[in-house]
């Protein structure tokens, strides 16, 4: 993960810049800004999504949906180009043929039932009636709605709704997936289930881009993450690796249990990247804060080597998404509590 | 590091042109429409007149059964003239415009309640496409109101009184499909674009109410403060009648006995008629968006 550092001024520290050889691959904003009249949606947006699953993480109102449109085709932007799979969104007939979208409103037309929703987005694509049953017949299935889908969406629980929609997304086969909070609303048994589903997308090459306000879900599912503030890109990438990056400002938390947490602070404190050391009565160990957290665990192999000290167990305690949004965005993190 | 098998392989069957997918969203709103039976009522109820209307070409050119039921009046005798086609069409219009009050509501306003326009916008359906879907699903059954029957009545004049008939009133048929055509276009934009912009459905059927009565209210008393006629650029429906007449050719039938301003020239009318459709189109367009604009 690379972070914008100049975050107003993304491409110029450490973001992935598009390489257009391999463009029909990724999905590639090259400088892209989009304006609503006066209002910012997203500002200079360099940014090359491979497959996998990527999340996007920000506040409302961060540019989040925006990025979701304009890889969905909805949204051209104002400057700058998007690229799906090397298509441009002035070929909409072949970029929906590859993309699959699923707002995170309730978008449905009224009074269908789940199996019509399902069945008219895929003789919208322009399938014949026979296939287009059968793939709505396994998209169904694979969301696991068989039973309800000849019932109306409007009688659905908020879960159900949410994996019917996941289903008109995914029923035409797409490669790329743009999902606004796909999780929104499931129950745990389901959002399991579903999490298991994008995995499966994402281990066939697929492209997932989801939005998430639950930050721990984010960190279990996503293999990257797009941080998004005020319209411009803070961060992207691996979410240790940004972590790694932002250490000198933010030193990396650990938490060690052991026998001797006071020696183990005595040690510890030595060191110059170690910038803090507080004992931890409650948990029985050390908390530990330092700016260079691959010297840090190498003076604990030492110490544990040499004895003094029996190591249970070291736990990064501020590695995860949450900890790098509240960070490099400052506000509380959506979905902590 | 995540690894990717990269078995993925997309659909590789067979797709329609996109040009033609306007025709799969009327499809799903006739079904929907249908579905309503308010809407099943009216329409079935709109096509009652044509049966009064061939009851009466029958009977009309049945002379041995208007003998029977002792009638001599020389106009039944004299035969069917391009009057009764042009009161066919007047009395379809307005059920015609009644049914297009309940029905258009119900077809943009609720995809725009709901959110549903990214996921149609999201297929290869451009917005174009989508109202040509929803005024195929109005043009369609409307024309089942009005000329498609009044077609049937011509026929079956020509049927029952020779082609000799239908060569002396040529004007006749042009005049139910053209006419038809005009007044069907305009109610179509109209509704559509009311939907648009108003989703409470029994307002936006009030707000079409509104707009032929209250603009023939305010056309009224704009004729009679200015001692004008130009008032009745905001009566659409007699914009419509000046059309008609002219269509039919029918100078001798009586619009508005007590209407002492005069007609607006033909011109004027579809002028006024194209620029209001016109007016629609354009509400239609700001309002149908695959997104919702951040203000």
């Amino acid at each position: 993960m690379s972070r914008a550092g100049a975050a107003h001024d993304p491409g110029a520290n450490g973001a992935v810049r598009a390489a257009p050889a391999a463009n029909d691959d990724r999905i590639v904003f090259a400088d892209v800004s989009k304006f609503y009249g006066e209002v910012l949606g997203v500002n200079r947006i360099d940014l090359a999504i491979g497959p996998g699953i990527t999340a996007l993480v920000g506040p409302n109102g961060s540019g989040k949906s925006t990025l979701m449109n304009l890889t969905a085709g909805l949204l051209r932007p104002t400057e700058g180009t998007v690229s799906v799979l090397g298509l441009a969104p002035d070929r909409p007939e072949q970029l929906f043929r590859s993309v699959g979208y699923c707002t995170q409103y309730e978008s449905f037309p009224r009074g269908m039932t789940g199996w019509d929703f399902v069945h008219l987005y895929l003789r919208l694509h322009g399938m014949a009636s026979d296939e287009a049953q059968r793939l709505a017949r396994r998209a169904i299935e694979r969301v696991g709605m068989v039973e309800a889908a000849p019932r109306r969406v409007g009688a659905y629980s908020k879960g159900m709704k949410q994996r019917i929609k996941l289903a008109q997304a995914i029923a035409h086969d797409p490669r790329v997936l743009v999902l606004d909070e796909p999780l929104n609303g499931l129950d745990p048994l389901a959002r399991a289930e579903t999490v298991e589903l994008f995995r499966a997308f994402a281990a066939e090459g697929r492209l997932l881009m989801i939005s998430s306000h639950v930050l721990h879900e984010v960190d279990e599912l996503a293999d990257r993450v797009v941080l998004v503030h005020g319209g411009y890109v803070v961060a992207e990438g691996a979410v240790e690796g940004v972590r790694d990056e932002i250490a000198s400002e933010r030193p990396l938390q650990v938490f060690v249990r052991c026998d001797r947490p006071s020696l183990l602070a005595a040690r510890v404190f030595a060191e110059d990247h170690v910038v803090e050391a507080r004992l931890d009565g409650d948990r029985g160990g050390l908390l530990v804060r330092t700016e260079d957290a691959e010297r840090f665990y190498l003076l604990l192999n030492r110490i544990a080597g040499e004895g003094a000290v029996s190591i249970e167990a070291v736990l990064p305690a501020d590695d995860d998404v949450q900890s790098v949004y509240q960070y490099l965005i400052g506000a509380v993190a959506p979905g902590s509590s | 590091m995540p690894v990717y098998d990269r078995r993925y392989r997309g659909y590789s069957g067979e797709r329609r042109s996109p040009r033609g997918l306007f025709w799969t969203l009327a499809r799903y709103g006739f079904a929907e429409i249908f579905s309503t039976r308010l809407l099943l009522v009216l329409f079935v109820a709109s096509c009652l007149p044509f049966v009064v209307f061939a009851t009466m070409i029958y009977v009309m050119n049945n002379f041995e059964l208007l003998a029977l039921f002792d009638v001599d009046d020389d106009t039944l005798t004299e035969g069917i003239s391009a009057s009764l086609f042009f009161w066919f069409v007047v009395a379809q219009a307005n059920l015609a415009f009644l049914f297009a009050s309940f029905a258009g509501p119900t077809l943009v306003g609720p995809d725009l309640a709901h959110g549903a326009m990214p996921l149609y916008l999201s297929r290869p359906l451009r917005r174009g496409d989508y109202v040509l879907g929803k005024l195929a699903i109005l043009g369609t059954l409307l024309s089942a109101i009005t000329w498609v029957p009044g077609l049937l009545l011509v026929v079956l004049q020509t049927a029952l009184a020779g082609g000799g008939w239908l060569l002396q009133h040529l004007r006749v048929p042009m005049g139910i499909v053209l006419g038809s055509l005009v007044w069907i276009v305009f109610l179509s934009f109209a509704s559509l674009a009311i939907s648009a912009w108003i989703r409470w459905r029994p307002l936006a059927t009030g707000a079409l109410f509104g707009l032929l009565i209250l603009g023939s209210g305010f056309g009224e008393a704009i004729n009679h403060i200015l001692d004008t006629r130009w008032g009745k650029l905001l009566m659409f429906v007699e914009q419509a009648k000046t059309i008609w007449v002219d269509l039919f050719d029918a100078e001798s039938i009586m619009l508005l006995p007590n209407d002492t301003t005069g007609d607006l020239p033909v011109a004027a009318c579809w002028l006024a008629l194209a620029g209001f459709a016109s007016l629609a189109a354009l509400l239609l367009h700001r309002r149908i968006r695959a997104h919702e604009v951040i203000s």
